[in-house]
């Protein structure tokens, strides 16, 4: 009997993750367990009553989210309707950093081992559930394109995943990186024109509604960070926001100064320190992370834990009587999840062989991992 | 003889027993006449009755000291080492003056020395060891702060220790007396930050790469900042557990910042750049305060008003005079200071163009504008209220910056003597407090008493 092709059998299991996920999140079915997107609806009267997002009123999510959310309300016409629509669409994302895996993985000795993507506890319980796989696609697209050396498209990539969850933008101090000046400017115009333009046209139609967005993530307090263990009192985390963006300042521009390495193992170190240091880390940004570990295949022991501190989120959220409270069970378990998330970090810096001998030798015993 | 005295480990000994001996002399003055009691809780009528013996910010501390030896939670707005301190020579010496004040002049006392040391670190020049610490020491200001029970001496003395120890390169200590000076008092985080600048702008000027440069720095950084931020959190943890002051130390940080951010003036007239007149409404009463901005610390025109920290009149019917005056108020020191930044800001420019070592050029610069500069955030842009005090913790680089400029960059040296000479008697004029004799003097040659 032939073996499958890699993309057939990623295929398989992108299918039937994403079965599970739109199952679990059906509005039709109680329980069900909560989703972002059927929320929008049944939360937001002026999303299911088809008025403009960013225009008619706020939507805290970047314009392309947006767009997606207002055609299916649109098209839906009920929230079924509304719920397959963009169902389907992040179905479609879903094959799609599918795809751009198994098109990485050609150009890479490590073995895919896609278990860590698709069938990850977070995928089943957050991939109906937000834009963050249409975030993925986009961060994996730029970097094959780069890959490929089509500085230009990687370019649109990453003003596309801009314009859909923002974080996008953290590709390019890497991807800019060991390439000419003309292919760097060919990558930042698109990047950086079109969030500009598309934002400012929004703003040009209904300012008023559309700097709500920026004014809703500014006011926004710390949600599932480790920050919350010392920043206790909600009061503070004014300051507890400024201690993230500090830390995040300055991790991210050491893991940029680093020695040049592969990038997909850079770009993975500085989704995660990002995740580390962010006052905002909500369960399903780990999808950002999930194709990357797929690429750089097994022995990621601490994975599990991670995945499962992950999936604790969300399950025990609605137990709690106060869930962004410290020491509330969403809380533990989001504490948890950034001590593996740590771990998990020096661990795959030092499978790039970033850190030292010594520390080298410690993390590989702490994460089980021979010598 | 003259071989001893002069030598350059045991003159700066030497000048601080000097100093010490000073401060001891006087430490008493002003005293209390009343009992501790009436001078623990504000009177509801606002400040404290002269009985107290309080000078300036003693009003603050003293009172916050004793309230702390009572197990309560206060003046939070700092952070607790120094105020321990004076817990400390209370427990020691008593609730008087000397138990009061004694780590503060002990402090200064130290820090004279420490900036000999540092000169000599810095420069290797014995005429700027000789002469830093005796500018610095005999700067009325920075005397008069260094006698009274504040925050300001003992962070001093634990952030030049920090310093020099930095410059020796011995970067775990350093961290660990940089960390006890945050402790002492926040404002000495500028002063860190300063070195660190200082390190970067080494390290380039060493590799001539910003990639390399930062590379190099963040292993310094990395090292001190894990060793500092333990020392500092462990210890606003230790209070904060021991008062109930706050759940965690981050707790703590964040009402200190707000505090501080909150301590705006709204100005009514402004005199830019020099100052700002502030009119308040208190008790039915307009009161009018003239915040002192930056520029007119250091410019001798335009300087600012002296304040009267505590100053007790005397007076014979004919003429009056002032037997105990704590003034807040400038030196020619402080006049010296853009003399400073321009001729080590072209040092520095010509030292990294000529690829020579710039470690003074660069520390002086990073000093004064991280300890200084940031007043010109905070007083003009973020309208914070800014006190002329603040001012102290970048004079030790300037009075190490000017003897050098003065004494090896083409100048007569009599120039350096006649500074000395100023600075010397202008202390002699305002010593917080004189003696019959000193009075007589100064009334002989018709100078201010």
């Amino acid at each position: 009997m032939n073996k499958p092709s890699l993309l057939a059998e990623m295929v398989a299991a992108a299918i039937m993750v994403f079965a599970i996920s739109y199952l679990i999140h059906h509005p039709s079915i109680n329980p069900r367990i909560y989703s972002d997107i059927v929320a929008f609806w049944t939360q937001r009267p002026d999303l299911a009553a088809g008025k403009l997002p960013y225009i008619d009123y706020p939507f805290e999510y970047p314009p392309l989210a947006g767009f997606f959310t207002y055609s299916c309300a649109v098209l839906g016409g009920g929230l079924v309707g509304y719920y397959d629509c963009m169902s389907s669409i992040i179905f479609i994302f879903t094959l799609g950093v599918v795809f751009v895996i198994v098109k990485l993985a050609e150009g890479r000795e490590d073995k895919v081992f896609y278990p860590y993507f698709l069938l990850a506890p977070s995928m089943i319980l957050y991939l109906v559930y937000n834009f963050d796989i249409m975030l993925s696609f986009f961060i994996m697209l730029a970097l094959l394109l780069h890959f490929k050396s089509k500085h230009l498209l990687a370019g649109v990539a990453i003003g596309l995943g801009v314009i859909t969850k923002l974080m996008s933008f953290l590709l390019l101090p890497v991807l800019l990186r060991g390439i000419d000046n003309r292919s760097r400017l060919k990558m930042l115009l698109p990047a950086l024109l079109i969030p500009l333009s598309v934002n400012g046209a929004l703003a040009m139609i209904n300012y008023e509604v559309w700097v709500r967005v920026f004014a809703h993530h500014i006011e926004w307090g710390l949600e599932n960070s480790w920050l919350v263990n010392l920043f206790q009192d909600p009061n503070t985390w004014d300051t507890a926001k400024l201690f993230s963006l500090i830390l995040a300042g300055y991790f991210l521009l050491r893991i940029y100064m680093l020695p040049d390495m592969d990038k997909t193992i850079h770009v993975l170190l500085v989704l995660q320190v990002w995740l580390l240091t962010t006052y905002v880390y909500t369960p399903q940004m780990n999808l950002w992370l999930l194709p990357f570990y797929a690429l750089i295949g097994p022995g990621l022991p601490l994975f599990y834990a991670f995945e499962l501190a992950n999936a604790g989120i969300i399950l025990t959220w609605f137990i709690a009587d106060n869930p962004t409270s410290a020491f509330s069970p969403p809380q533990i378990m989001s504490t948890l999840r950034a001590v593996m998330l740590l771990l998990l970090t020096l661990h795959i810096a030092a499978r790039a062989n970033i850190l030292g001998r010594r520390a080298t030798l410690l993390i590989n015993r702490v994460t089980g991992v021979a010598a | 003889m003259n071989e001893t005295i002069l030598n350059r480990r045991i003159y700066p000994i030497i000048l601080a027993v000097f100093i010490l001996s000073l401060k001891l002399m006087i430490i008493y003055t002003p005293s209390p006449t009343l009992p501790p009691e009436e001078c623990t809780y504000p009177p509801e009528s606002g400040g404290f009755p002269s009985g107290c013996g309080f000078v300036f910010d003693e009003a603050h501390y003293v009172p916050a000291a004793r309230r702390l030896m009572m197990g309560e939670a206060v003046n939070n707005e700092h952070p607790p080492l120094a105020k321990f301190l004076i817990v400390a020579g209370i427990l020691i010496f008593g609730d008087n003056p000397l138990g009061w004040r004694i780590f503060s002049v002990i402090s200064f006392s130290i820090s004279v020395a420490l900036i000999a040391y540092l000169a000599w670190e810095l420069t290797r020049r014995r005429i700027v060891m000789y002469l830093a610490p005796l500018l610095f020491g005999m700067d009325v200001m920075s005397f008069n702060i260094g006698q009274i029970a504040m925050l300001d001496s003992p962070a001093l003395v634990f952030l030049l220790a920090g310093t020099l120890l930095f410059l020796k390169e011995r970067y775990i200590p350093a961290a660990v007396l940089l960390a006890l000076a945050s402790l002492s008092k926040t404002a000495t985080l500028f002063a860190v930050a300063g070195l660190l600048f200082f390190k970067f702008v080494q390290e380039y000027n060493r590799r001539r790469s910003l990639r390399e440069a930062y590379i190099s720095w963040t292993r310094i950084f990395e090292r001190m900042a894990i060793v500092g931020i333990a020392i500092s959190l462990a210890g606003m943890a230790a209070y904060d557990y021991a008062y109930g002051a706050f759940a965690t130390p981050f707790e703590h940080l964040d009402y200190m910042l707000n505090y501080h951010s909150q301590l705006k003036y709204r100005c009514n007239e402004f005199n830019l750049p020099f100052n700002c007149v502030v009119r308040e409404v208190k008790s039915e009463q307009v009161v009018t305060t003239i915040v002192d901005l930056p520029m007119s610390w250091t410019l001798p025109i335009f300087s600012f008003q002296p304040a009267a920290y505590h100053v007790v009149t005397v007076s014979d019917g004919v003429d009056e005079w002032h037997p105990i005056a704590y003034w807040g108020i400038y030196s020619p020191l402080w006049w010296t200071t853009w003399i400073a930044i321009l001729a080590m800001g072209y040092q520095l420019f010509e030292g990294i163009r000529l690829r020579r070592d710039v470690k003074l050029e660069a520390f002086t610069l990073s000093w004064i504008i991280f300890n200084y500069g940031i007043y010109f955030i905070l007083g003009y842009i973020m309208t914070r209220w800014v006190y002329t005090f603040y001012f102290i913790l970048t004079l030790p680089a300037i009075a190490i910056a000017i003897p050098y400029i003065l004494a090896d960059k083409g100048f007569p040296r009599t120039v350096l003597y006649a500074l000395t000479i100023a600075q010397i008697t202008w202390f002699f004029i305002f010593f917080p407090v004189k003696s019959d004799l000193h009075i007589a003097i100064l009334k002989l040659l018709n100078l201010p008493r």
